[in-house]
């Protein structure tokens, strides 16, 4: 890849029917069974869809001190699987805004994996196929706060999901953990390959789209150092 | 009578139930000593007992540790808060002697 590549090179993305594109509808429109609040400090719910699985509600609250956090938590978690998408990674669990029992909020569809943490040297139950993709996206959204508690591994395939992007992790900063982006330079799997360039070109081309979705000034901001970073990365072609 | 402060810690079955995997107890007179009441053998207490968690509180650079007290506690509920793994804020309990 030459430096200043141009983004046109790259065709836009075309509005696919993709199983994510039917997961969301689902997650939008489908009956729910059953709704149980969990104990925690951040409101949480637990839902059950008629014959669609399960998904877990995280509630925007508007009426608290933290009310702009909490906005931002769930304006972020969308915004993180509409970069997702656009790469075409397939690594954020498919999220819709839903209001439910009067609260507003994000749906997001419950992965059936084990939480990274539950999972002693998790990096040898990972294909390194999807630990370069992880560790591309966290090096897009600057993500600082990826710890094995906020990731899923799916043992039988080697798959990861990517969870909890908020404003801890992606805004103010949180733990500074950056655990699969090392694990990823560790492993020296740091040479992008052509589909993984061929997805940043993807983004790239269709990046500005986002800005159209937010009017803060935060997540504005955000998205512009995501659009550098990709750029970035397309010119050095390399996570190293 | 005695005071503890707690904070509980879930993890989401396949059901959709919560189901608790540790309590982090302190008590007011020992405030750089928390215990936890769980499965000591559990990954998630290994690696928070190994690795520790983040003072995001207080952004403060370091890590923090079940030995650091009531800061460690505070920190818990920011740390766990996916839904898969949620923590509570922390609770007092207050016991009769």
């Amino acid at each position: 890849m030459t430096e200043g590549r141009n983004i046109e090179q790259f065709r836009a993305p075309t509005v696919e029917t993709t199983p994510e594109t039917s997961i969301e509808s689902v997650l939008e429109r489908g009956e729910i069974e059953r709704v149980e609040q969990l104990e925690g400090y951040f409101p949480t719910k637990a839902v059950k869809l008629k014959d669609d699985g399960q998904a877990i509600f995280r509630e925007t609250s508007y009426d608290s001190e933290q009310s702009k956090h909490r906005f931002l938590r769930s304006k972020l978690e969308l915004l993180a699987a509409g970069i997702d998408k656009r790469l075409r990674f397939g690594l954020v669990p498919p999220v819709v805004a839903r209001t439910i029992e009067g609260n507003i909020g994000i749906l997001q569809e419950r992965i059936f994996a084990k939480v990274a943490s539950e999972i002693t040297n998790w990096e040898y139950s990972v294909d390194s196929s999807w630990l370069v993709k992880a560790a591309v996206f966290d090096y897009l959204i600057g993500n600082r706060d990826r710890h094995s508690g906020n990731f899923l591994i799916d043992s039988g395939t080697g798959r990861i999901w990517l969870i909890d992007h908020d404003y801890l992790s992606l805004i103010v900063g949180g733990s500074e953990k950056t655990e699969i982006l090392d694990k990823a330079r560790d492993k020296n799997l740091t040479q992008l390959s052509k589909d993984i360039k061929e997805s940043l070109g993807f983004l790239l081309a269709d990046i500005d789209s986002l800005k159209q979705e937010t009017d803060d000034i935060e997540i504005l901001h955000f998205i512009e150092k995501v659009k550098t970073r990709t750029q970035e990365l397309l010119n050095t072609g390399t996570l190293a | 009578m005695t005071l503890f402060y707690f904070v509980d810690l879930y993890e989401l079955d396949k059901d959709a139930k919560q189901k608790k995997i540790a309590t982090f107890r302190m008590q007011k007179d020992e405030p750089g000593k928390v215990e936890i009441d769980g499965d000591q053998n559990h990954p998630v207490l290994e690696n928070i007992r190994g690795e520790g968690i983040f003072d995001y509180k207080n952004s403060r650079p370091g890590k923090l540790y079940p030995y650091d007290g009531m800061s460690f506690l505070e920190n818990l509920k920011y740390y766990f808060r996916s839904g898969y793994l949620l923590a509570t804020d922390v609770q007092k309990h207050v016991v009769d002697n």
